[in-house]
């Protein structure tokens, strides 16, 4: 039984990590506030006598939560560099699974409710600081400054785009967490450079398999893989294939939770057998 | 307690450092694990905390295959590297966290042990080199584990820390334990260690305890070089010489000279093996 998975050794094992990395903990989420708060703030601002930069709020939400969360993903096991560290880390009698456990706990779990917390606190405060300072031009109707001089904070799980901003984090964050376990230096350049590559390559060889596959000019469209494509004869167009309702709605969670159950499977394994 | 059949080892694109290497320790003894620079002796510790992984071979040790670092197994096994890791955290609190993972943890011990050494109760990182070495070796002794593992212990210790550390050592081991130091400082370890395991290009050339060696040897001074009888191995020193003689049947001299020994294992390789290895 010694040798199960144990949530209590979990538990000890979350709380000897927090405890030893407080400080590096502490300055990244500093380091996380005062950034979306400085950046947020600044936008505002300069915004405070035109339409409330609605577009912005958004992008940064999305960079703060992608490119944040990478950076921290991807620092995760740096320690595997510091030989008596990654010696302690492996000796210390807990299951494969309870040390996977505690990468996946803080880098998707503790990061994500953390910058969610932190932007919600921020988007809410800049909000109401825009609101209550805008000062438009005095040639604005009173409706349209109703409608664009009005700030609202961000659904962060209702609307479409945020919901793919969010599962987009869990994926690269995935990607990011194995690239650390993969790349003992550099980790977060490398794993970027891996996944841009390999991206790149899926996409073209993605294209000339369906070229070869339909005789036809074709061209494929899609957000994140292809939905349909163009038939084309030159100039002219012959039609439009799409893929079934069904099979859109399918693949929309399939290949998106198949890349990150790849990536995690990967990365238990990959500690399992990770020599120092 | 450790067994090795037949185990091969590599690094990624390095030659083999381990050929065909089989190796059995027993519990109830200190093993001083000897040789030199590059000769794989980290890497043997490695291999029986399960750090690196056999390319082929076995090895099992408290019956079970280190490699697949089930937490039975490593609440039995404590290892101090060489390089020691310094974390952000005070001493006392770091033990009591440790104490959670090693069942067998006895914290008064340990607090006794930094008290013996004269260990300050701070944060790690105020501590000096070999004060966290000392923190270290109270963590291992403390831990209680059936298997305890030091490389280089005695690397930045003062001289009063030696003393005392080969003092604590002697009353650790018992016949449940086994203990392994990795040493290039044996004149540290002298009167100590009851094992000698020498280990030179992946092969052990020597895995004796001190009584076999001083049956099968002995370790003499002379005063002048000229007196030197017939010998396996000889050093001039300031005072005449040192030498390695083999001994007559029914000989014996209590003495061992662990250096001396190394140097003429290392000088006289097959020959060691060959007395060593041919009734064990």
């Amino acid at each position: 039984m010694n040798n199960a998975f144990s949530f209590l050794r979990f538990w000890f094992l979350l709380k000897k990590y927090l405890s030893e990395n407080r400080k590096s903990i502490g300055l990244y989420t500093i380091g996380l506030f005062l950034f979306l708060f400085v950046l947020f703030g600044l936008i505002v601002l300069s915004s405070l006598h035109s339409n409330f930069p609605a577009d912005l709020q958004t992008g940064l939400f999305a960079i703060g939560l992608l490119f944040g969360g990478s950076i921290f993903s991807s620092s995760f096991y740096a320690f595997f560099t510091n030989k008596p560290k990654a010696i302690r880390f492996i000796n210390l009698p807990a299951t494969t699974g309870e040390k996977f456990l505690l990468g996946f706990i803080i880098t998707q779990v503790l990061f994500f409710v953390v910058f969610i917390v932190f932007f919600s606190t921020i988007d809410q405060l800049m909000c109401g600081l825009y609101n209550n300072n805008v000062a438009p031009p005095a040639w604005v109707l009173p409706y349209d400054r109703q409608i664009n001089f009005h700030a609202t904070p961000l659904d962060l799980f209702g609307e479409r785009n945020n919901q793919i901003y969010i599962m987009l984090f869990f994926i690269l964050n995935a990607f990011m967490h194995l690239g650390s376990l993969s790349f003992e230096k550099n980790a977060f350049i490398l794993t970027s450079l891996f996944i841009i590559l390999a991206f790149t390559i899926i996409a073209f060889y993605n294209n000339r398999l369906m070229i070869g596959l339909i005789p036809e000019t074709i061209v494929p469209r899609g957000k994140f893989f292809n939905d349909s494509f163009r038939i084309e004869d030159g100039k002219t167009i012959k039609g439009v294939v799409s893929l079934p309702e069904k099979w859109e709605q399918l693949l929309s969670i399939l290949i998106p939770a198949s890349i990150f159950i790849c990536c995690w499977s990967a990365t238990y394994f990959k500690l399992k057998e990770k020599q120092v | 307690m450790i067994h090795f059949q037949s185990v091969e080892f590599k690094y990624p694109a390095k030659r083999h450092l381990f050929s065909a290497l089989s190796l059995s320790l027993k519990p109830g003894g200190i093993y001083g694990l000897l040789g030199r620079n590059g000769a794989g002796k980290s890497t043997l510790l490695k291999l029986c905390c399960g750090l690196v992984f056999p390319t082929t071979g076995t090895i099992s040790v408290l019956g079970e295959n280190p490699g697949k670092r089930s937490p039975n197994l490593l609440q039995d096994i404590f290892f101090v590297p060489e390089e020691i890791d310094t974390p952000d955290a005070n001493i006392i609190n770091f033990g009591k966290t440790l104490s959670i993972f090693y069942p067998k943890f006895d914290l008064i011990k340990y607090k006794q042990l930094l008290s013996q050494f004269d260990v300050p109760n701070s944060n790690f990182n105020q501590l000096s080199f070999g004060q966290k070495k000392k923190t270290w070796i109270a963590l291992g002794i403390a831990a209680n584990t059936r298997l305890l593992i030091f490389d280089e212990p005695t690397n930045g210790l003062d001289i009063p820390s030696k003393q005392q550390f080969r003092k604590i050592l002697a009353d650790y081991v018992d016949d449940e334990r086994c203990l392994i130091i990795s040493t290039h400082q044996v004149k540290d370890l002298e009167n100590l260690i009851d094992n000698i395991i020498i280990l030179n290009e992946g092969n052990i050339l020597v895995n004796a305890s001190i009584d076999r060696i001083a049956e099968e040897l002995s370790f003499k001074r002379f005063n002048d070089k000229a007196d030197l009888p017939v010998h396996i191995y000889s050093e001039s020193n300031l005072f005449g010489a040192v030498a390695v003689i083999k001994n007559r049947p029914g000989e014996y001299n209590g003495h061992v000279d662990i250096e001396l020994f190394f140097n003429a294992t290392i000088a006289n390789k097959l020959l060691m093996k060959d007395i060593f290895n041919s009734k064990s």
